[in-house]
Protein backbone atom coordinates (compact mmCIF):
# COMPACT_ATOMS: atom_id res chain seq x y z
CA UNK A 1 0.00 0.00 0.00
CA UNK A 2 3.07 2.01 1.03
CA UNK A 3 4.94 1.34 -1.79
CA UNK A 4 1.97 1.79 -4.20
CA UNK A 5 1.62 5.52 -2.57
CA UNK A 6 4.88 6.41 -2.99
CA UNK A 7 5.14 5.15 -6.57
CA UNK A 8 2.18 7.10 -7.42
CA UNK A 9 3.73 10.39 -5.81
CA UNK A 10 6.39 9.37 -7.83
CA UNK A 11 5.29 8.72 -11.47
CA UNK A 12 3.45 12.03 -10.82
CA UNK A 13 6.28 14.07 -9.94
CA UNK A 14 7.61 12.26 -13.28
CA UNK A 15 4.86 13.26 -15.64
CA UNK A 16 4.61 16.69 -14.41
CA UNK A 17 8.63 17.49 -14.70
CA UNK A 18 8.50 15.59 -18.06
CA UNK A 19 5.72 17.39 -19.70
CA UNK A 20 6.08 20.62 -18.28
CA UNK A 21 4.81 22.93 -21.62
CA UNK A 22 1.54 20.78 -20.54
CA UNK A 23 1.93 20.92 -16.91
CA UNK A 24 2.54 24.79 -17.80
CA UNK A 25 -0.74 25.40 -19.99
CA UNK A 26 -2.79 23.43 -17.34
CA UNK A 27 -1.99 25.28 -14.47
CA UNK A 28 -2.41 28.68 -17.00
CA UNK A 29 -5.73 27.92 -17.21
CA UNK A 30 -6.51 27.13 -13.83
CA UNK A 31 -5.05 30.59 -12.97
CA UNK A 32 -7.04 32.45 -15.83
CA UNK A 33 -10.13 30.45 -14.26
CA UNK A 34 -9.29 30.97 -10.66
CA UNK A 35 -8.36 35.09 -12.00
CA UNK A 36 -12.31 35.35 -13.43
CA UNK A 37 -13.32 34.04 -9.82
CA UNK A 38 -11.13 36.45 -8.34
CA UNK A 39 -12.32 39.42 -10.67
CA UNK A 40 -15.59 38.60 -9.26
CA UNK A 41 -15.34 39.02 -5.86
CA UNK A 42 -13.46 42.42 -6.52
CA UNK A 43 -16.53 43.45 -8.85
CA UNK A 44 -19.19 41.75 -6.02
CA UNK A 45 -17.61 43.95 -3.29
CA UNK A 46 -16.86 46.84 -4.86
CA UNK A 47 -20.77 47.05 -6.87
CA UNK A 48 -21.67 46.31 -2.41
CA UNK A 49 -19.69 49.00 -1.43
CA UNK A 50 -20.90 51.30 -4.02
CA UNK A 51 -24.36 50.82 -3.01
CA UNK A 52 -23.56 50.69 0.55
CA UNK A 53 -21.79 54.42 0.49
CA UNK A 54 -24.86 55.85 -1.56
CA UNK A 55 -27.29 54.55 1.14
CA UNK A 56 -25.05 56.32 3.53
CA UNK A 57 -24.63 59.14 1.80
CA UNK A 58 -28.53 59.89 2.16
CA UNK A 59 -29.71 61.96 5.19
CA UNK A 60 -32.56 64.01 5.52
CA UNK A 61 -32.92 67.63 7.81
CA UNK A 62 -36.23 69.03 9.86
CA UNK A 63 -35.82 72.37 10.55
CA UNK A 64 -36.61 73.93 13.98
CA UNK A 65 -39.13 76.76 14.24
CA UNK A 66 -37.18 79.87 15.34
CA UNK A 67 -38.72 80.50 18.71
CA UNK A 68 -37.68 76.87 19.82
CA UNK A 69 -35.04 76.62 22.97
CA UNK A 70 -32.19 74.46 23.71
CA UNK A 71 -33.90 72.53 25.99
CA UNK A 72 -36.55 71.07 23.59
CA UNK A 73 -34.18 71.00 20.81
CA UNK A 74 -32.61 68.54 23.21
CA UNK A 75 -35.36 66.62 24.09
CA UNK A 76 -36.83 66.14 20.58
CA UNK A 77 -33.81 64.87 19.39
CA UNK A 78 -32.97 62.03 22.49
CA UNK A 79 -36.53 61.48 21.46
CA UNK A 80 -36.36 60.54 18.25
CA UNK A 81 -33.21 58.87 18.37
CA UNK A 82 -34.99 56.23 20.04
CA UNK A 83 -36.95 55.40 17.32
CA UNK A 84 -36.31 51.68 15.99
CA UNK A 85 -35.93 53.39 12.38
CA UNK A 86 -33.43 56.21 12.66
CA UNK A 87 -29.53 55.14 12.79
CA UNK A 88 -28.64 58.45 13.95
CA UNK A 89 -29.34 62.16 14.17
CA UNK A 90 -26.89 65.36 14.71
CA UNK A 91 -27.75 68.69 15.38
CA UNK A 92 -26.64 71.53 13.29
CA UNK A 93 -27.18 74.86 14.95
CA UNK A 94 -28.01 78.05 12.51
CA UNK A 95 -24.80 79.46 12.53
CA UNK A 96 -23.43 76.21 11.34
CA UNK A 97 -25.82 75.93 8.50
CA UNK A 98 -24.66 79.58 7.48
CA UNK A 99 -21.25 78.61 7.28
CA UNK A 100 -22.05 75.52 5.57
CA UNK A 101 -24.23 77.22 2.90
CA UNK A 102 -20.88 79.70 2.49
CA UNK A 103 -18.34 77.12 2.05
CA UNK A 104 -20.35 75.25 -0.53
CA UNK A 105 -21.37 78.70 -2.50
CA UNK A 106 -17.67 80.58 -1.84
CA UNK A 107 -17.43 81.13 -5.55
CA UNK A 108 -20.84 82.60 -6.00
CA UNK A 109 -20.04 86.48 -4.66
CA UNK A 110 -23.54 87.82 -5.27
CA UNK A 111 -25.05 84.86 -3.33
CA UNK A 112 -22.42 85.81 -0.39
CA UNK A 113 -23.49 89.72 -0.36
CA UNK A 114 -27.23 89.09 -0.21
CA UNK A 115 -25.94 86.62 2.58
CA UNK A 116 -24.45 89.57 4.60
CA UNK A 117 -27.23 92.23 3.73
CA UNK A 118 -28.95 89.53 5.80
CA UNK A 119 -26.57 89.79 8.50
CA UNK A 120 -26.24 93.34 8.80
CA UNK A 121 -30.41 92.92 9.72
CA UNK A 122 -28.65 90.75 12.39
CA UNK A 123 -31.29 87.86 10.85
CA UNK A 124 -30.02 84.29 9.93
CA UNK A 125 -32.21 82.81 7.02
CA UNK A 126 -30.96 79.58 8.44
CA UNK A 127 -32.43 77.98 11.41
CA UNK A 128 -30.79 75.14 13.34
CA UNK A 129 -32.19 71.51 11.74
CA UNK A 130 -31.80 67.89 12.77
CA UNK A 131 -29.80 66.25 10.72
CA UNK A 132 -31.37 62.76 10.65
CA UNK A 133 -30.04 58.84 8.97
CA UNK A 134 -31.96 55.80 8.76
CA UNK A 135 -31.19 52.81 9.81
CA UNK A 136 -31.97 51.58 5.86
CA UNK A 137 -32.94 53.80 3.12
CA UNK A 138 -36.08 52.24 3.11
CA UNK A 139 -37.47 53.58 6.20
CA UNK A 140 -37.73 56.88 5.76
CA UNK A 141 -41.41 57.35 5.01
CA UNK A 142 -41.69 55.37 8.16
CA UNK A 143 -40.02 58.53 10.20
CA UNK A 144 -41.71 61.00 7.98
CA UNK A 145 -45.26 59.62 9.79
CA UNK A 146 -43.25 59.21 13.32
CA UNK A 147 -42.68 62.80 13.41
CA UNK A 148 -45.92 63.97 11.47
CA UNK A 149 -47.51 61.92 14.63
CA UNK A 150 -45.39 62.82 17.44
CA UNK A 151 -46.20 65.42 20.42
CA UNK A 152 -43.11 67.97 19.01
CA UNK A 153 -44.79 68.48 15.79
CA UNK A 154 -44.99 72.09 16.03
CA UNK A 155 -41.89 72.34 16.77
CA UNK A 156 -39.92 71.84 13.29
CA UNK A 157 -40.91 71.99 9.46
CA UNK A 158 -41.12 69.30 7.91
CA UNK A 159 -40.19 69.53 3.92
CA UNK A 160 -42.73 66.81 2.88
CA UNK A 161 -40.84 66.77 -0.69
CA UNK A 162 -37.83 65.70 0.71
CA UNK A 163 -38.89 62.92 2.31
CA UNK A 164 -41.18 61.94 -0.81
CA UNK A 165 -38.08 62.89 -3.01
CA UNK A 166 -36.40 60.16 -0.73
CA UNK A 167 -39.05 57.89 -1.09
CA UNK A 168 -39.07 58.22 -4.52
CA UNK A 169 -35.33 58.00 -4.88
CA UNK A 170 -35.06 55.09 -2.76
CA UNK A 171 -37.50 53.13 -4.63
CA UNK A 172 -35.06 53.35 -7.52
CA UNK A 173 -32.00 53.08 -5.56
CA UNK A 174 -33.60 49.71 -4.26
CA UNK A 175 -34.45 49.24 -8.04
CA UNK A 176 -30.63 50.40 -8.79
CA UNK A 177 -28.86 48.37 -6.73
CA UNK A 178 -31.29 44.57 -7.07
CA UNK A 179 -30.72 44.98 -11.15
CA UNK A 180 -26.97 45.71 -9.98
CA UNK A 181 -27.17 42.43 -8.00
CA UNK A 182 -28.77 40.51 -10.65
CA UNK A 183 -26.60 41.55 -13.43
CA UNK A 184 -23.66 40.73 -11.25
CA UNK A 185 -25.06 37.43 -10.67
CA UNK A 186 -25.91 36.48 -14.21
CA UNK A 187 -22.36 37.77 -15.01
CA UNK A 188 -20.76 35.89 -12.17
CA UNK A 189 -22.43 32.63 -13.57
CA UNK A 190 -21.62 33.11 -17.26
CA UNK A 191 -17.98 33.62 -16.35
CA UNK A 192 -17.97 30.94 -13.92
CA UNK A 193 -19.63 28.39 -16.85
CA UNK A 194 -16.94 30.04 -18.97
CA UNK A 195 -13.82 29.21 -16.58
CA UNK A 196 -15.49 25.53 -15.51
CA UNK A 197 -15.58 24.70 -19.33
CA UNK A 198 -11.70 26.01 -19.37
CA UNK A 199 -10.58 23.66 -17.34
CA UNK A 200 -12.97 21.05 -18.35
CA UNK A 201 -11.58 20.72 -21.85
CA UNK A 202 -8.19 21.29 -20.84
CA UNK A 203 -8.08 18.60 -18.59
CA UNK A 204 -10.11 16.36 -21.28
CA UNK A 205 -7.21 17.85 -23.75
CA UNK A 206 -4.40 16.75 -21.50
CA UNK A 207 -6.18 13.13 -20.55
CA UNK A 208 -6.08 12.80 -24.51
CA UNK A 209 -2.28 13.30 -25.08
CA UNK A 210 -2.09 10.62 -22.37
CA UNK A 211 -4.57 8.00 -24.09
CA UNK A 212 -1.58 5.96 -25.84
CA UNK A 213 0.47 6.00 -22.43
CA UNK A 214 -2.68 4.69 -20.62
CA UNK A 215 -3.55 2.17 -23.27
CA UNK A 216 0.13 0.81 -22.49
CA UNK A 217 0.19 1.07 -19.14
CA UNK A 218 -3.31 -1.17 -19.49
CA UNK A 219 -1.39 -3.76 -21.59
CA UNK A 220 0.95 -4.28 -19.00
CA UNK A 221 -0.96 -4.75 -15.87
CA UNK A 222 -2.10 -1.87 -14.72
CA UNK A 223 -4.84 -1.80 -12.33
CA UNK A 224 -7.66 1.44 -13.09
CA UNK A 225 -6.91 3.13 -9.70
CA UNK A 226 -2.54 2.78 -10.45
CA UNK A 227 -3.29 4.68 -13.79
CA UNK A 228 -5.64 7.24 -12.09
CA UNK A 229 -4.00 7.90 -9.35
CA UNK A 230 -0.78 9.80 -10.98
CA UNK A 231 -3.07 11.89 -12.96
CA UNK A 232 -5.37 12.71 -10.13
CA UNK A 233 -1.91 13.81 -7.54
CA UNK A 234 -0.69 16.03 -10.50
CA UNK A 235 -4.27 17.78 -11.07
CA UNK A 236 -4.29 19.08 -7.47
CA UNK A 237 -0.28 19.75 -7.48
CA UNK A 238 -1.84 21.92 -11.34
CA UNK A 239 -4.32 23.71 -8.50
CA UNK A 240 -1.89 24.33 -5.45
CA UNK A 241 0.20 26.00 -7.84
CA UNK A 242 -2.19 27.85 -9.61
CA UNK A 243 -3.63 29.28 -6.06
CA UNK A 244 0.10 30.16 -5.02
CA UNK A 245 0.07 32.12 -8.60
CA UNK A 246 -3.45 33.78 -7.78
CA UNK A 247 -2.45 34.76 -4.06
CA UNK A 248 0.27 37.01 -5.52
CA UNK A 249 -1.70 38.08 -8.42
CA UNK A 250 -4.72 39.07 -6.23
CA UNK A 251 -2.52 41.23 -3.26
CA UNK A 252 -0.41 42.70 -6.06
CA UNK A 253 -3.34 43.66 -8.17
CA UNK A 254 -5.06 44.48 -4.73
CA UNK A 255 -2.91 47.14 -3.61
CA UNK A 256 -2.10 48.33 -7.55
CA UNK A 257 -5.95 49.25 -7.29
CA UNK A 258 -6.44 50.46 -4.19
CA UNK A 259 -5.70 54.63 -5.15
CA UNK A 260 -8.24 53.77 -7.95
CA UNK A 261 -10.85 52.44 -5.39
CA UNK A 262 -9.56 55.15 -2.63
CA UNK A 263 -10.26 57.79 -5.64
CA UNK A 264 -13.70 55.84 -6.57
CA UNK A 265 -15.35 55.97 -2.64
CA UNK A 266 -13.63 58.90 -1.48
CA UNK A 267 -14.22 58.56 2.17
CA UNK A 268 -15.83 55.76 2.04
CA UNK A 269 -12.97 53.62 0.59
CA UNK A 270 -12.82 49.82 1.11
CA UNK A 271 -9.83 48.22 1.63
CA UNK A 272 -8.79 45.40 -0.83
CA UNK A 273 -5.61 43.80 0.81
CA UNK A 274 -7.84 44.00 4.04
CA UNK A 275 -10.64 42.33 3.18
CA UNK A 276 -8.87 39.40 1.10
CA UNK A 277 -6.66 39.40 4.44
CA UNK A 278 -9.60 38.80 6.59
CA UNK A 279 -11.21 36.34 4.54
CA UNK A 280 -8.34 34.59 3.20
CA UNK A 281 -9.21 30.94 4.31
CA UNK A 282 -13.09 31.73 2.82
CA UNK A 283 -12.02 32.58 -0.25
CA UNK A 284 -8.34 30.81 -1.36
CA UNK A 285 -9.56 27.70 0.69
CA UNK A 286 -12.71 27.48 -1.10
CA UNK A 287 -11.74 28.13 -4.69
CA UNK A 288 -9.46 25.58 -4.11
CA UNK A 289 -11.75 23.22 -2.78
CA UNK A 290 -13.90 24.33 -5.19
CA UNK A 291 -11.20 23.53 -8.23
CA UNK A 292 -10.20 20.56 -6.90
CA UNK A 293 -13.19 19.19 -6.69
CA UNK A 294 -14.44 20.52 -10.13
CA UNK A 295 -11.30 19.54 -11.73
CA UNK A 296 -11.10 16.19 -10.45
CA UNK A 297 -14.62 14.89 -11.45
CA UNK A 298 -13.56 16.54 -14.82
CA UNK A 299 -10.56 14.54 -15.13
CA UNK A 300 -12.61 11.45 -13.65
CA UNK A 301 -15.03 11.93 -16.81
CA UNK A 302 -12.15 12.33 -19.19
CA UNK A 303 -10.03 9.54 -18.35
CA UNK A 304 -13.17 6.71 -17.76
CA UNK A 305 -13.68 6.18 -21.52
CA UNK A 306 -9.56 5.42 -21.78
CA UNK A 307 -10.02 3.09 -18.99
CA UNK A 308 -12.47 0.52 -20.16
CA UNK A 309 -10.54 -2.75 -20.08
CA UNK B 1 -2.23 -23.99 -21.84
CA UNK B 2 -5.07 -22.33 -24.73
CA UNK B 3 -7.94 -23.94 -25.27
CA UNK B 4 -10.24 -21.75 -27.75
CA UNK B 5 -13.83 -23.48 -28.31
CA UNK B 6 -16.12 -22.04 -31.25
CA UNK B 7 -14.60 -18.73 -30.69
CA UNK B 8 -15.72 -15.91 -32.67
CA UNK B 9 -15.94 -12.26 -32.59
CA UNK B 10 -18.76 -10.08 -34.51
CA UNK B 11 -18.00 -6.87 -35.52
CA UNK B 12 -20.99 -4.19 -36.50
CA UNK B 13 -22.56 -4.34 -39.14
CA UNK B 14 -21.28 -7.21 -40.54
CA UNK B 15 -17.88 -8.51 -39.83
CA UNK B 16 -17.73 -11.95 -38.24
CA UNK B 17 -13.31 -11.09 -37.63
CA UNK B 18 -12.78 -14.32 -36.14
CA UNK B 19 -15.18 -17.73 -36.96
CA UNK B 20 -16.13 -20.86 -35.48
CA UNK B 21 -12.54 -20.77 -34.12
CA UNK B 22 -10.77 -24.25 -32.28
CA UNK B 23 -7.56 -23.94 -31.26
CA UNK B 24 -5.76 -25.89 -28.66
CA UNK B 25 -2.01 -24.73 -27.75
CA UNK B 26 0.22 -27.28 -25.36
CA UNK B 27 2.62 -25.51 -22.86
CA UNK B 28 6.03 -24.69 -24.69
CA UNK B 29 4.71 -25.00 -28.18
CA UNK B 30 5.98 -22.17 -30.43
CA UNK B 31 2.77 -21.71 -32.52
CA UNK B 32 2.97 -18.92 -35.81
CA UNK B 33 -0.43 -17.71 -36.38
CA UNK B 34 -0.52 -16.76 -39.84
CA UNK B 35 -2.68 -14.74 -42.70
CA UNK B 36 -3.02 -11.80 -44.56
CA UNK B 37 -4.23 -8.89 -43.47
CA UNK B 38 -7.65 -8.35 -42.43
CA UNK B 39 -8.19 -12.31 -41.89
CA UNK B 40 -8.53 -12.31 -37.85
CA UNK B 41 -4.92 -13.55 -36.87
CA UNK B 42 -4.71 -9.99 -34.18
CA UNK B 43 -8.52 -9.82 -33.26
CA UNK B 44 -7.70 -13.54 -32.22
CA UNK B 45 -4.17 -12.20 -30.36
CA UNK B 46 -6.92 -9.35 -28.89
CA UNK B 47 -8.99 -11.65 -27.85
CA UNK B 48 -6.06 -13.85 -25.71
CA UNK B 49 -5.37 -10.99 -24.02
CA UNK B 50 -8.83 -9.84 -23.04
CA UNK B 51 -8.22 -6.47 -24.86
CA UNK B 52 -11.65 -8.19 -26.92
CA UNK B 53 -14.49 -10.14 -25.84
CA UNK B 54 -15.87 -13.20 -27.83
CA UNK B 55 -19.51 -12.88 -29.20
CA UNK B 56 -19.48 -16.95 -29.32
CA UNK B 57 -17.49 -19.66 -27.78
CA UNK B 58 -14.82 -20.29 -24.82
CA UNK B 59 -11.50 -19.29 -24.18
CA UNK B 60 -9.17 -20.62 -21.69
CA UNK B 61 -5.70 -19.85 -20.78
CA UNK B 62 -3.84 -22.45 -17.80
CA UNK B 63 -7.19 -23.63 -16.65
CA UNK B 64 -8.38 -19.69 -16.35
CA UNK B 65 -11.71 -19.07 -18.54
CA UNK B 66 -11.52 -15.61 -19.55
CA UNK B 67 -14.52 -15.53 -22.19
CA UNK B 68 -16.70 -13.13 -19.44
CA UNK B 69 -13.59 -12.08 -18.25
CA UNK B 70 -14.68 -8.80 -15.01
CA UNK B 71 -12.69 -5.76 -15.88
CA UNK B 72 -11.11 -5.77 -12.88
CA UNK B 73 -9.71 -9.26 -13.37
CA UNK B 74 -8.29 -8.24 -16.55
CA UNK B 75 -4.90 -6.64 -15.30
CA UNK B 76 -4.27 -9.99 -13.47
CA UNK B 77 -4.29 -12.08 -16.49
CA UNK B 78 -2.32 -9.42 -18.52
CA UNK B 79 0.31 -9.76 -15.68
CA UNK B 80 1.00 -13.20 -16.70
CA UNK B 81 0.99 -13.02 -20.45
CA UNK B 82 3.64 -11.29 -22.58
CA UNK B 83 2.68 -9.09 -25.27
CA UNK B 84 5.02 -7.47 -27.81
CA UNK B 85 3.58 -5.32 -31.12
CA UNK B 86 4.73 -4.33 -34.33
CA UNK B 87 4.55 -0.75 -32.67
CA UNK B 88 6.25 -1.50 -29.93
CA UNK B 89 4.14 0.09 -27.13
CA UNK B 90 6.82 1.89 -24.99
CA UNK B 91 5.82 4.59 -22.63
CA UNK B 92 7.85 7.67 -24.42
CA UNK B 93 8.22 9.95 -21.27
CA UNK B 94 9.65 7.01 -19.71
CA UNK B 95 13.04 5.70 -19.76
CA UNK B 96 13.86 1.86 -20.83
CA UNK B 97 14.37 1.24 -17.09
CA UNK B 98 11.50 2.94 -16.33
CA UNK B 99 9.16 1.25 -19.06
CA UNK B 100 10.27 -2.34 -17.36
CA UNK B 101 10.21 -1.32 -13.65
CA UNK B 102 6.77 -0.03 -14.34
CA UNK B 103 5.63 -3.08 -15.61
CA UNK B 104 6.91 -4.74 -12.43
CA UNK B 105 5.47 -1.95 -10.16
CA UNK B 106 2.00 -2.16 -11.19
CA UNK B 107 2.13 -5.93 -9.57
CA UNK B 108 3.29 -4.17 -6.32
CA UNK B 109 6.94 -5.95 -6.50
CA UNK B 110 9.60 -3.93 -3.94
CA UNK B 111 12.44 -1.64 -5.23
CA UNK B 112 14.51 -3.89 -4.37
CA UNK B 113 13.10 -7.52 -6.04
CA UNK B 114 13.20 -4.67 -9.46
CA UNK B 115 16.79 -3.36 -9.37
CA UNK B 116 17.80 -7.01 -8.95
CA UNK B 117 15.91 -8.46 -11.60
CA UNK B 118 15.93 -5.58 -14.02
CA UNK B 119 19.28 -5.73 -15.16
CA UNK B 120 19.36 -9.94 -16.06
CA UNK B 121 16.54 -8.85 -18.27
CA UNK B 122 18.02 -6.00 -19.64
CA UNK B 123 21.00 -8.24 -20.55
CA UNK B 124 18.78 -11.13 -22.12
CA UNK B 125 17.63 -8.45 -24.33
CA UNK B 126 21.26 -7.24 -24.69
CA UNK B 127 20.28 -3.68 -23.55
CA UNK B 128 22.03 -3.58 -20.55
CA UNK B 129 24.07 -0.03 -21.36
CA UNK B 130 20.81 1.48 -22.98
CA UNK B 131 18.68 1.96 -19.56
CA UNK B 132 18.80 4.97 -19.67
CA UNK B 133 17.78 6.19 -22.93
CA UNK B 134 14.08 6.99 -23.94
CA UNK B 135 12.29 5.13 -26.74
CA UNK B 136 12.98 7.84 -29.18
CA UNK B 137 17.18 7.65 -28.75
CA UNK B 138 16.86 3.56 -29.39
CA UNK B 139 16.30 1.86 -33.17
CA UNK B 140 13.14 -0.24 -34.05
CA UNK B 141 15.20 -3.14 -32.79
CA UNK B 142 16.24 -2.07 -30.09
CA UNK B 143 13.07 -0.72 -29.19
CA UNK B 144 11.14 -4.23 -29.85
CA UNK B 145 14.21 -5.66 -27.35
CA UNK B 146 13.20 -3.39 -24.45
CA UNK B 147 9.52 -4.29 -24.88
CA UNK B 148 10.39 -8.20 -25.47
CA UNK B 149 11.88 -7.45 -21.58
CA UNK B 150 9.24 -5.89 -20.36
CA UNK B 151 6.98 -8.74 -21.76
CA UNK B 152 9.61 -10.77 -19.89
CA UNK B 153 9.46 -9.05 -16.38
CA UNK B 154 6.71 -11.45 -14.68
CA UNK B 155 7.93 -14.78 -15.85
CA UNK B 156 5.35 -15.52 -18.00
CA UNK B 157 3.94 -18.67 -19.14
CA UNK B 158 2.51 -17.33 -22.70
CA UNK B 159 3.86 -14.44 -25.06
CA UNK B 160 1.70 -13.25 -27.49
CA UNK B 161 3.82 -11.47 -30.56
CA UNK B 162 1.80 -9.29 -32.78
CA UNK B 163 3.55 -8.67 -36.01
CA UNK B 164 6.82 -8.15 -34.11
CA UNK B 165 8.92 -7.83 -37.23
CA UNK B 166 6.56 -5.36 -38.88
CA UNK B 167 8.62 -2.22 -38.58
CA UNK B 168 11.87 -4.01 -38.52
CA UNK B 169 14.28 -4.24 -41.33
CA UNK B 170 15.22 -8.22 -42.10
CA UNK B 171 18.16 -8.49 -39.67
CA UNK B 172 16.72 -6.93 -36.74
CA UNK B 173 13.82 -9.31 -37.53
CA UNK B 174 16.27 -12.22 -37.23
CA UNK B 175 17.54 -11.21 -34.06
CA UNK B 176 13.98 -10.63 -32.53
CA UNK B 177 13.01 -13.97 -33.81
CA UNK B 178 15.82 -15.48 -32.28
CA UNK B 179 15.47 -13.86 -28.86
CA UNK B 180 11.71 -15.28 -28.91
CA UNK B 181 12.92 -18.81 -30.02
CA UNK B 182 15.29 -18.95 -26.75
CA UNK B 183 12.67 -17.09 -24.60
CA UNK B 184 10.76 -20.57 -26.31
CA UNK B 185 12.94 -22.63 -24.94
CA UNK B 186 12.86 -21.47 -21.26
CA UNK B 187 9.85 -23.09 -21.63
CA UNK B 188 7.06 -20.31 -22.12
CA UNK B 189 4.38 -20.47 -25.05
CA UNK B 190 4.82 -18.42 -28.01
CA UNK B 191 2.30 -17.33 -29.89
CA UNK B 192 3.42 -15.29 -33.30
CA UNK B 193 1.05 -13.45 -35.16
CA UNK B 194 3.04 -12.70 -38.46
CA UNK B 195 2.30 -12.29 -42.16
CA UNK B 196 6.48 -12.73 -43.00
CA UNK B 197 6.49 -15.77 -45.17
CA UNK B 198 10.20 -16.05 -44.73
CA UNK B 199 10.95 -16.01 -40.88
CA UNK B 200 7.69 -18.66 -40.75
CA UNK B 201 9.26 -20.81 -43.20
CA UNK B 202 12.56 -20.46 -41.39
CA UNK B 203 11.39 -21.47 -37.92
CA UNK B 204 9.37 -25.08 -39.03
CA UNK B 205 7.34 -24.97 -36.31
CA UNK B 206 3.88 -25.10 -36.21
CA UNK B 207 2.00 -22.89 -37.98
CA UNK B 208 -2.27 -21.79 -38.19
CA UNK B 209 -3.21 -20.23 -41.45
CA UNK B 210 -6.28 -18.06 -41.29
CA UNK B 211 -8.54 -16.81 -44.01
CA UNK B 212 -11.61 -14.56 -43.79
CA UNK B 213 -11.81 -15.61 -40.02
CA UNK B 214 -11.37 -19.13 -39.95
CA UNK B 215 -7.74 -21.59 -39.36
CA UNK B 216 -8.20 -22.98 -42.92
CA UNK B 217 -4.82 -25.09 -42.11
CA UNK B 218 -3.12 -26.30 -39.25
CA UNK B 219 0.41 -28.21 -39.26
CA UNK B 220 2.34 -29.28 -36.80
CA UNK B 221 5.74 -28.31 -38.65
CA UNK B 222 4.42 -26.13 -41.75
CA UNK B 223 5.09 -23.37 -44.09
CA UNK B 224 3.76 -20.27 -45.21
CA UNK B 225 0.80 -21.98 -47.49
CA UNK B 226 -0.74 -18.82 -48.85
Amino acid sequence: MFVNFRRVFKFAAQDFGRNIWLSIVNITILVLALLTINFLIIFNLLTNNAIHVIKEKVDVSIYFKQNITQEQIDDLKQKISSSQYIKSVDYVSAEESLENFKQKHAQDENLLSAIEELKKDNSNVFSASLKIKAKDISMYENILNELKESQYVDLFEIDENQFQDYTLMTQRLINISDKIRFFAYILSGVFMLIAFMMVFNTIKIAIYTHRDEIGIMKLVGATENFIKAPFILNILFYNIVALIVIIGIVYLGGAFLQPIVDKLFEGYTINLVSYFNSNFIVIFFGQLLLSCVFSIISSLISIKRYLKF
Amino acid sequence: MIKLDNVSKFYKPDVWAVNKVSLDIDPGEFVSIVGQSGTGKSTLAKLLFAEERPTEGTIEIGGWDITDIKQHEVPYLRRQIGFIFQDFKLLPKKNIYENISFAMQTSGIDDDKIKKVLPQILKIVGLQHKAERYPNQLSGGEQQRAAIARSLVHQPKLLIADEPTGNLDSINSREIIDLLLRINHLNTTVILVTHNRDIVNSLNRRVVTMEGGRIISDQKRGRYIL
